[in-house]
């Protein structure tokens, strides 16, 4: 055991050599993360005076109800908190759709209003760019369909009862006006609809309390790269001259290991401290955190070792299946965003179908997360501590039988 | 020609080198097994909010109808029918789902009181959720979609056989015909179109969200690849692998060594494309992936050489993977200055799909870095630092 100590002592002072530099590196790229969690956050809060998404309105629309729908959704209704409509040309549109501007433009016929006058509701383009594709996209289609239906019915409703006035000989004046003027009140009174009771997030969490989680996951997969330089082994020559010498497998893992979770501990540690003092009422945003400081720093540390040790055994891992420096980066680039993407630590969980969700509680990062949101949540269960410790085991177990096969057959 | 030939040799022995590693060839293979599981995953039932839904009169035709045509066609929103409100409640409470629609008994009526009284906070759908988020908000907008045909009917009959006396002597079904009778072309009345006015964006709404990043993120992997080939670069160039070239000649060199890895790893990530279920076109995604192969490797080259140690690139590469995650369009857009965007290869990659322009900014971009790359050896040269 002596053995295993000192050669641990080693490992630890070739490893933190390069520990100015991952801090170094770590302390920004957590100021990175921190902006992004911020905005994310900030993205899906329901706050009012956050506009989400800017749409250009392309097209004549001055003097027609349509004018006058446009101006009434942007100060009446409660969309307004989610797109904001801008009216300008087409070209002004393409330009700030392409420098990043607004999200996307509708481009109304130039007939739009007389086509609707005969009965035939012309469609609206809606022009987007790819780089708006995915979420974004799927969301205002969403919005898009349900403007969609409350326009065309509308529209049915006053051009229904003009057409009916004129098939029977009378004048459609102030009856076709007065029906719109009703159907403008009615979508914008249509949040009367539903009446909201808000339970509060009790026991779990807020959505900013999640996804600090996640990314705080996130932020460890990500470290396990800055390390690939150190503990990836071309060669076991030096492994194989230690087990003459005495020092097996199980002493060589452990104390390369050991060295590696205590500088991820430290790394962890000083960014959480700095978060607890620096950034402690910058983090407003996670409802969870709002009473951080050094006290709670160390309370927080002490708690994450469990997620620590099998994130960090688990990039172990890879480093000890890795042969050469390209794989072994490239391999631990891969798990960090792909067990990230799926173990939910870049969108909630719930996103997900079940197949994933109940593949990512036995995946380390999936158990890591849950651990660190129940965590922050205050509901550790020992089932989940039992559930790390296991993985924990089979992932060193699994370090060790591998470093004693490259051993016995280098 | 013999020069030539020398340089194929060349790249032929460093793609040897790459290919001979078994972890590196393991890796190119889970990728696309990665992808396809992902893609099939993705067909499961998901969404980005849960959402409730109870009848307290379960025997209400109208209620059912509703909660029918609710949870039909919505790719974010993922509906949970339940069988009283308190369970739907419970599932809120449990967070199971983010919120609870709880539909009244007698819902006609009901809809009848809203048009009439709608000034007023109505009860006709209650709603529960633990906290208020844009996505709620935008699940309540299809709840209010679905809601407002019966609305807007029951307004249209209403005001007329209340306001419109010229009319009392038309029948209800003929009042009906009239309403029915006005045209929309489909069910859309917005029609989706890309900026690049010759490009088709059907496919653009109809995205699955949960394979959407995939085209980014294996953008990202090519990127990152191009990273570790420069740490097993400089690692190769300070064991002395490259003495038998000049050191004013190894500029090309350099950039073969970049190349063949980026290449293999190119043709992985076209595969996997492939199996994603984002595949876009064979010729425009082959064209698209050739000229990101040397656009990555300018970047990575320019990046190195600027780092010059494997300390600082190794250190560096976390912060550029959330760097590029971030600015680069792959989960979302930050709306970011172009600009920003623009330094990062991922974003053209992912741009220049659907907007033929960004193909020529790539190439341009490409040449740029390499004249860069190519002043940054000369200078290390001539300061003695390379």
């Amino acid at each position: 055991m002596k053995k295993a100590f000192v050669y641990f002592g080693l490992q630890l002072k070739r490893a933190a050599k390069y520990f100015p530099f991952i801090l170094a590196l770590s302390l920004f790229l957590c100021v990175c993360l921190g902006a992004v969690l911020g905005a994310v956050v900030r993205l899906d809060s329901a706050a009012e005076e956050k506009q989400k998404v800017t749409l250009g309105i392309v097209g004549d629309t001055q003097g027609s109800y349509l004018g006058f729908g446009i101006s009434a959704l942007q100060t009446l209704d409660s969309s307004r908190f989610v797109v904001e409509m801008v009216e300008m040309t087409e070209e002004e549109a393409k330009k700030k759709l392409e420098n990043g501007e607004i999200s996307a433009y509708a481009v109304i016929p130039e007939d739009f209003v007389d086509s609707t006058v005969r009965g035939d509701i012309k469609k609206i383009r809606y022009v987007t760019t790819d780089s708006a594709i995915g979420v974004t996209t799927v969301f205002m289609d969403e919005m898009l369909d349900a403007i969609s239906v409350m326009l065309v019915d509308s529209q049915k409703g006053v051009y229904g009862l003009q057409n009916a006035m004129w098939d029977n000989g009378h004048i459609a004046g102030s009856d076709v006006d007065k029906l719109a003027s009703e159907y403008f009140s009615l979508i914008l009174a249509r949040s009367n609809i539903s009446e909201q009771t808000e339970l509060g997030i009790s026991d779990s969490l807020s959505f900013g309390g999640y996804m600090f989680c996640g990314i705080l996951v996130f932020f460890v997969l990500l470290c396990g790269i800055t390390f690939c330089p150190v503990y990836i082994k071309r060669d076991v020559s030096l492994s194989r001259l230690m087990r003459a010498s005495g020092r097996g497998a199980f002493s060589q893992i452990f104390g390369e290991y050991l060295s590696f979770f205590l500088l991820m501990l430290a790394n962890v540690y000083i960014i959480v401290c700095a978060l607890a003092l620096f950034a402690g009422e910058h983090l407003g945003f996670v409802s969870e955190l709002s009473e951080t400081n050094f006290l709670w720093a160390q309370k927080f540390t002490l708690s994450l070792v469990p997620a620590l040790l099998l994130i960090t055994a688990m990039q172990f891992l890879i480093y000890e299946f890795s042969s050469g420096l390209v794989g072994g980066v490239l391999a631990q680039f891969l798990s960090a965003i792909a067990l990230a993407y799926v173990c939910g630590c870049l969108y909630p969980i719930n996103f997900f179908p079940d197949a994933i969700k109940m593949l990512s509680a036995f995946l380390p990062a999936g158990a890591a997360r849950e651990y660190v949101c129940a965590l922050v949540g205050g509901d550790v269960s020992a089932q989940g501590i039992v559930k790390i410790a296991v993985m924990f085991v089979l992932l060193m177990c699994a370090a060790v039988l591998k470093r004693r096969q490259r051993i016995l057959h280098s | 020609m013999k020069k030539m030939k020398r340089i194929f040799t060349c790249l032929s022995v460093f793609n040897k080198r790459f290919l001979k590693k078994p972890g590196f060839i393991a890796l190119l293979l889970v990728v696309p097994c990665l992808v396809l599981a992902l893609n099939i995953a993705s067909k499961g039932e998901s969404g980005m909010v849960t959402v409730a839904l109870a009848a307290k009169d379960k025997t209400d035709a109208l209620a059912s109808q509703i909660m029918t045509d609710i949870a039909d066609g919505s790719s974010l929103i993922r509906f949970v029918e339940c069988e009283t409100p308190e369970e739907a409640v419970k599932l809120v409470e449990r967070a199971d789902a983010d919120a609870a629609w709880i539909f009244p008994a007698e819902l006609a009526g009901k809809i009848d009181d809203f048009v009439e009284n709608r000034n007023k906070r109505f009860s006709f759908a209650e709603v529960v959720v633990r906290e208020d988020t844009v996505m709620l908000g935008l699940a309540r907008e299809r709840l209010y979609s679905v809601l407002y045909p019966y609305c807007s009917r029951a307004l249209y009959q209403n005001y007329i056989e209340r306001n419109v006396t010229e009319l009392s002597e038309i029948t209800e079904e003929e009042l009906i015909s009239y309403y029915d009778e006005i045209n929309a072309e489909g069910d859309d009345l917005f029609v989706f179109s890309y900026s690049d006015a010759g490009q088709d964006a059907s496919d653009a709404a109809n995205m699955n969200y949960i394979t959407a990043p995939v085209r980014g993120l294996l953008s990202l992997f090519t990127v990152m690849a191009g990273f570790a080939v420069a740490l097993f670069y400089m690692q190769d160039e300070r064991e002395g692998r490259f003495v038998n070239f000049a050191r004013k000649r190894r500029f090309p060199i350099m950039a073969g060594y970049y190349f063949c890895a980026i290449f293999d790893v190119a043709v992985v990530v076209f595969l996997s494309l492939v199996f994603s279920g984002v595949f876009y076109s064979f010729w425009k995604e082959l064209l698209l992936i050739l000229l990101y192969i040397p656009l990555c490797v300018g970047f990575c080259m320019l990046v190195s050489q600027i780092c010059a140690s494997r300390r600082l690139l190794g250190s560096l590469l976390p912060l550029l993977a959330v760097a590029m995650i971030v600015v680069c369009p792959v989960f979302f857009d930050i709306g970011l200055p172009r600009v920003i965007t623009l330094i990062f290869p991922p974003t053209y990659y992912l741009t220049a799909l659907h907007n033929t322009k960004y193909i020529f900014y790539m190439a341009a971009y490409t040449l740029f870095l390499f004249i860069c790359n190519f002043f940054v050896y000369r200078t290390k040269l001539r300061t003695n630092m390379a």
